[in-house]
């Protein structure tokens, strides 16, 4: 009898606990009290969705914006996930590859928008873009547009723009005696850093952080503009021979260090855009070449350099142009049962109406809006005033990247400046600006960072 | 003989200054990260990302900011509710389990209980990372992704091994003398659980119980890859604070402080009985 009773006691011990951790985990799947609040109460029937985001500031501002200019006109709830870049596409491309159905919109990068898109996993955007007047979808900026697009289809609508421009301390090159030339040169640049390079402020910051986003952003638009290219291209798009051991990728990585070691920031081989942001505005670096959404930092109303930049294009060496092009965009992946609240969702967030009445109520005001990606942004009074100091030069660089056609060579893959539209990329460049930024550091010759690199790269299309 | 002993304990003394001197300098590396964090946390993002300032104009205001809600996103109180209920639980049930194991291990040792020992170790072999894709799929097979469920189950799994180990240690050091006589004066199984093992081993089960705490409540990759839509813990939570474009290391900070605090509580109250529990078993 007693043992059937202490039995018994066990079995209520564990039927207890069971319960309660049903009961917590029912809990947060149900009444939507997990990591978002109301996650699927669903409004007064309109339905709710789930976001996941990118952790930039544009982005944040739209999260809190959305239950007042969102839901509650639609009804539909959006519950968002807010997580780093690394992550972001980590949980994305399984959750959109595998079938997770855990987003019913996911942000994602220019780099993997047409990847995607031509593998089959998102939905095509463009009729519902083209069909919607008020979204007007000829307002994208066309570049934009483009780096989002494979085979004329739209797979990803830009909430979001950069490319890359160089900033420099107007009032130091003055006391230096050094005009910036309105179109630069690398060549130029590099003069210019080593002449206002001193011990207490540097030249340039440029990114040395290893990671196919972070170094391997800057250092492509300069091996694209010297005439170098990680891979040749066959006849039909596809990887042909790695080209990291060509003169012409040796002679923009040694000059590219160069820079660095002679006129760059301290501490180069761990910075990216923040680390350079805050040298910046410490007043511990003379020139930047970097994202021009810096410019709106650069400008804010709490800056100790505002009103002292001026913005050149990117430096240029063998082509035209050679600024990056980079959008944060919203897609619908082919896993989600809300396709049609995810559209409506999507025409919300990146359609004209947003940009217009965010200005007003978000903390950074009007120069805060998100940048790049419709022409009518630049049409906006308060923005033109608000942004006077980088808006037009942010509108050419982002008009001006040569999205089709970077270097001086075919590129392999969906088009792409600051990488190359393969899904092997991304390892491939986190690899190299390994070998790049130990080169950065000194523990690393520039022969050994190379053989290593092109090793890596060979692997692909074997 | 006498001048001898006096300079030995000379000698001794300026040991263990030197000792002494080098534990607070250890102390102080140690600690320094944690106090520049707090630190941080008072400044405006402008002081923190300029040059280091020892001195500067406190404020709150980063503090407000993190624990502002907004409908839609992950809140600080939504974080931490989750946090709490799937770190009460998954502690709760791997005592629950773990208790008898280490019994049956210590106290009356099964066949091959060095086997089921290393069994138990060999779980922790296997990098997460390696495992994540398929306790993903399964997880999404079972209906358990964003749920709280799912890291109950896997801090479970994950802290079970661990607790296991140290309460055999714990277990171990209890004089079986008492429990023979224990057994002499009628005592089962319950008996001796409750009245000898238990009370004697209460320090060891609290530090047993706080290590589960912290390392469950500090987990983020299975929290973030399983869990990142509903049901996200203060982890998670923290990271929402960090900006690919633009300054957040004060931001940042505050979270940091904000998420270490229910810790550091519980350490500075188990203080005592784990720091008895940790000098009698385990880690001594």
């Amino acid at each position: 009898m007693r043992r059937i009773l202490r039995l018994g006691s066990a079995v209520a011990l564990f039927a207890v606990i069971g319960a309660v951790a049903t009961g917590c985990g029912g809990g947060s799947k149900g009444s939507g009290s997990g990591g978002t609040s109301g996650s699927s109460g669903g409004g007064s029937g309109g339905g709710s969705l789930n976001v996941a985001i990118v952790d930039n500031p544009q982005m944040k501002d739209i999260a809190s914006l959305t239950p007042s200019l969102f839901t509650a006109k639609t009804h539909i709830k959006v519950n968002y996930t807010v997580l780093d870049e690394g992550t972001l596409r980590e949980v994305t491309t399984r959750d959109v590859a595998a079938g997770g159905r855990q987003f019913d919109v996911a942000m994602i990068g220019m780099y993997e928008a047409p990847q995607f898109g031509k593998n089959g996993s998102l939905v095509d955007l463009t009729p519902q873009a083209s069909s919607d007047t008020a979204y007007n979808l000829g307002d994208l900026i066309p570049s934009v547009k483009n780096g989002l697009s494979a085979d004329g289809k739209l797979y990803a609508a830009p909430f979001y723009g950069e490319s890359s421009f160089l900033m420099y301390r107007k009032d130091v090159l003055k006391a230096a005696g050094v005009t910036m030339p309105a179109h630069p040169t690398w060549p130029q640049v590099a003069a210019i850093a080593r002449k206002v390079n001193k011990p207490n402020m540097a030249g340039i910051c440029l990114r040395g952080k290893p990671g196919w986003g972070d170094l391997g952003a800057s250092l492509t638009t300069v091996l694209n503009t010297f005439g170098a290219t990680w891979w040749s291209a066959k006849p039909d798009g596809t990887v042909d021979k790695a080209q990291v051991d060509q003169p012409a990728f040796k002679q923009a990585l040694q000059f590219y260090v160069s820079l660095i070691h002679d006129a760059g920031e301290k501490d180069a081989a761990n910075s990216s855009f923040n680390e350079c942001l805050s040298q910046y505005k410490d007043g511990k670096v003379a020139m930047w070449y970097d994202a021009t959404v810096a410019a709106s930092n650069l400008e804010a109303s709490d800056s100790a350099v505002k009103g002292k930049s001026g913005y050149a294009p990117a430096p240029v060496v063998k082509t035209p142009a050679s600024g990056w092009l980079w959008s944060w965009a919203l897609a619908i992946p082919k896993t989600t049962s809300k396709e049609a609240l995810a559209w409506k969702y999507i025409a919300f967030a990146t359609g004209p109406q947003y940009l217009k009445e965010a200005g007003a109520k978000i903390a950074g005001g009007w120069a805060a809006i998100p940048p790049g990606t419709r022409k009518s942004t630049y049409e906006i009074p308060q923005y033109k005033k608000a942004a006077a100091a980088f808006a037009q030069p942010t509108l050419t660089a982002m008009s001006e990247a040569p999205i089709n056609n970077p270097g001086t060579t075919k590129r392999p893959g969906v088009p792409g400046v600051q990488y190359v539209g393969i899904p092997q990329f991304q390892d491939v460049g986190n690899q190299c600006t390994q070998e790049f930024s130990a080169l950065i550091a000194g523990r690393e010759s520039i022969d050994n960072a190379l053989k290593n690199c092109q090793q890596v790269a060979s692997q692909v299309g074997q | 003989m006498r001048g001898r002993t006096h300079l030995a304990v000379g000698e001794r003394r300026w040991v263990h200054g030197a000792f002494g001197l080098m534990a607070w300098i250890v102390g102080l590396v140690y600690f320094f990260p944690v106090f520049w964090m707090v630190l941080n946390s008072f400044k405006s993002e402008q002081d923190a990302n300029t040059s280091p300032k020892l001195f500067f104009h406190p404020t709150l205001d980063r503090y407000k900011d993190v624990t502002k809600s907004a409908t839609g996103l992950l809140s600080f109180g939504e974080a931490f509710t989750n946090s709490a209920v799937v770190v009460i639980v998954s502690t709760i049930i791997v005592l629950a389990l773990a208790i008898p194991a280490a019994y049956a291990l210590a106290i009356r040792p099964v066949h091959k209980w060095r086997d089921v020992l290393f069994f138990f170790i060999s779980t922790k072999f296997l990098p997460v990372v390696a495992a994540i894709l398929p306790v993903w799929i399964l997880a999404r097979n079972l209906g358990l992704l964003n749920t709280r469920n799912v890291l109950i189950i896997l801090y479970t799994g994950l802290n079970l091994p661990l607790a296991v180990w140290m309460l055999r240690s714990f277990f171990r050091e209890i004089p079986r003398e008492l429990i023979e006589a224990a057994e002499i004066d009628g005592a089962g199984l319950k008996g001796q659980l409750t009245s000898i093992i238990l009370p004697m081993a209460a320090p060891g089960i609290a530090a047993t119980a706080l290590l589960c705490v912290i390392f469950a409540w500090n987990e983020f990759f299975y929290a973030v890859q399983l869990n990142p839509v509903k049901g996200s813990t203060v982890p998670i939570w923290v990271t929402t604070n960090i900006s690919t474009r633009g300054d957040f290391l004060a931001k940042l900070s505050a979270a940091s402080v904000l998420a270490c605090i229910p810790v550091v509580l519980a350490g500075w109250i188990a203080q005592k009985r784990m720091i008895r529990g940790l000098a009698m078993g385990a880690i001594k």
